[in-house]
């Protein structure tokens, strides 16, 4: 090798980076080449400097102390449920419960103001889109499953709250899409909710539904909103493995549990939107007659607005969605072709 | 390529002993300190640092459980969590992770490590010794996507396979970008050298071929 030739390796050289193979021919130069060798010793010169100068910063005395406040504190706050049910996904769960633990401000002031966007507060949306990636994680490293959601925790839940399982993790077949992973959310004070993942099989695209449930406290002045026109929260969260589309929404009042609902799924969020037309017609089921269902597919307009039924002779039906029909059976939202998630 | 792209091996610098089952304590909290340092230089202040740090920590606390502890030790998965929480919160606060026109950066590895002039390196002709504050600032200086890397390398001591993982980016854009930070670095510090009145240290003899 001359010197030319040796350039392209000299820093992964320096950085002890190159195979064996590699890096004999590369320190045979380098042995024999003062301007070569002074390069690498530069450059490993510069690393250790770097290194030195920009460790120089004093550690805050308290920092650590308040480190181990903050977990003590986090582990008191968040319950965790452990039931037959969620065993195998015991890790996946605990990290589920303990995230919707730390937006515990959040999730206090969105309470006390039933219906404002705080809940769509940027750090609260933020912590709910990060434990749809810690999830998605855990299950695309691990063997899959499909949970039997019949039992345990969450079948104590829904029984309590007197709703059916799909008030909180509907069957969305329809749009190919599993169900891999239930946990219940159980935080201080008595309010409770759901996560639940979906899969869709031999894939790796998920879809994380949390069902945030209302304190009977504030049902009654939930009520006295005016939710028949859901107005969608909708955000896109950059991480460093690229956007993850969020989408939150309120359950229509006249129905079931007063929830509030945060879709999470690694898709452009015009996707999501698409997808969460059925998600929500699915959702709208009244106990014990699945066929009344009283939420349309309806039309996303501009601004996410969710209008329920649109007139037939409406303007253009952007998202493609069958107009719903005036009176019951109200039907499935038909998705256009390829707005689902990609495969 | 000649890059030990499958070394199952730990990294050679900084890296700790294979420990059985360790507590949160003595398995991850050890790493406060290193931890901060990196906080302090992404952030760029120490108060951001400070909640960025205990953020880190919470999330590894949470991840504590499913976290499998290997011979590479605690320190990649924390400087991982540290990334994704700072890139995180940048790309909420309307500060896209990516500022810069991707265009002009090749990643591939190949490109970028086409054969450069090494004479042009003005490293070399720096003492490194004395500028511990220029360091500082230049490192600051560097747009995010440059400094991340910069840090993870001379900070964290982490490898090129290392730092990818931690990025969540190819192998090659990690090089790519190390190599250009280093090129920006000794350019800034050069500058810095020049407004001082500093004289660089005589040029280093050019190569033979």
């Amino acid at each position: 090798m001359n010197c030319v030739k040796v350039a392209r390796y000299l820093n992964a050289y320096a950085d002890g980076e190159l195979d064996v193979t590699v890096n004999l021919e590369v320190a045979a130069h380098v042995h024999a080449c003062p301007g070569c060798a002074r390069a690498v010793a530069d450059q490993r010169l510069m690393r250790n400097a770097l290194g030195r100068a920009l460790r120089s910063e004093p550690v805050p005395m308290k920092l650590l102390t308040n480190i181990r406040e903050a977990v003590t504190i986090e582990s008191r706050v968040v319950t965790r449920q452990r039931g037959p049910m969620v065993r195998p996904w015991l890790s996946a769960a605990a990290a589920l419960v303990l995230g919707l633990g730390l937006p515990w401000l959040a999730w206090q002031h969105w309470l006390s103001r039933p219906g404002s966007s705080a809940l769509f507060a940027a750090d609260f949306t933020r912590n709910v889109v990060a434990q749809h990636v810690d999830v998605v994680h855990t299950l695309s490293n691990g063997p899959m499953q499909t949970l039997h959601a019949s039992q345990g925790d969450v079948k104590r839940l829904v029984q309590k709250l007197g709703v059916s399982l799909e008030a909180f993790a509907p069957n969305l077949s329809a749009v190919g899409l599993e169900l891999a992973e239930l946990s219940v959310c159980q935080l201080r004070g008595g309010e409770r909710g759901l996560a639940a993942v979906y899969r869709k099989p031999a894939s790796q695209d998920y879809l994380s539904l949390f069902s945030i449930v209302r304190r009977q406290a504030d049902v009654a002045e939930a009520s006295r909103e005016s939710l028949s026109a859901a107005r969608f929260h909708v955000e896109t969260v950059d991480d460093t493995e690229g956007p993850v589309a969020l989408v939150g929404w309120n359950s229509d009042p006249s129905v079931g549990v007063p929830t509030s609902y945060l879709a999470c799924a690694r898709v452009p969020a015009d996707q999501l939107l698409q997808l969460i037309t059925t998600v929500r017609w699915e959702l709208s089921a009244t106990p014990g007659n699945a066929a009344a269902r009283p939420v349309a597919g309806g039309v996303i307009e501009p601004g996410h607005l969710f209008r329920r039924n649109p007139p037939q002779a409406s303007a253009p039906n952007t998202q493609g969605q069958t107009p719903a029909a005036p009176s019951a059976p109200v039907p499935r939202p038909v998705l256009p072709a390829g707005a689902l998630l990609p495969q | 390529m000649a890059r030990k792209g499958s070394n199952p091996n730990p990294p050679t610098r900084g890296a700790e002993q294979p420990q059985g089952g360790g507590t949160f304590e003595n398995v991850v909290l050890c790493h406060v300190g290193l931890i901060y340092q990196l906080a302090v230089r992404l952030c760029g202040n120490r108060h951001g640092a400070e909640d960025l740090v205990q953020e880190t920590f919470l999330k590894a606390h949470r991840a504590f459980e499913r976290f499998e502890l290997r011979e590479y030790g605690a320190k990649p998965w924390l400087i991982k969590i540290l990334n994704h929480a700072f890139f995180t919160h940048r790309s909420q606060s309307g500060r896209h992770p990516s500022s810069l026109p991707e265009a002009d950066l090749p990643d591939d590895a190949a490109a970028v490590e086409a054969p450069q002039s090494l004479p042009d390196m003005v490293a070399g002709r720096l003492n490194w010794e004395s500028y511990d504050d220029e360091l500082k600032t230049a490192v600051n200086d560097l747009p995010i996507e440059y400094r991340s890397v910069i840090l993870l390398w001379a900070v964290g001591e982490l490898g090129y396979r290392e730092i990818a993982d931690c990025l969540n980016c190819p192998i090659g854009t990690v090089m790519s970008r190390l190599h250009r930070g280093r090129r920006m670095l000794t350019e800034l510090l050069a500058e810095y050298a020049e407004r001082r009145g500093i004289t660089p240290m005589p040029p280093a003899k050019s190569h033979k071929d």
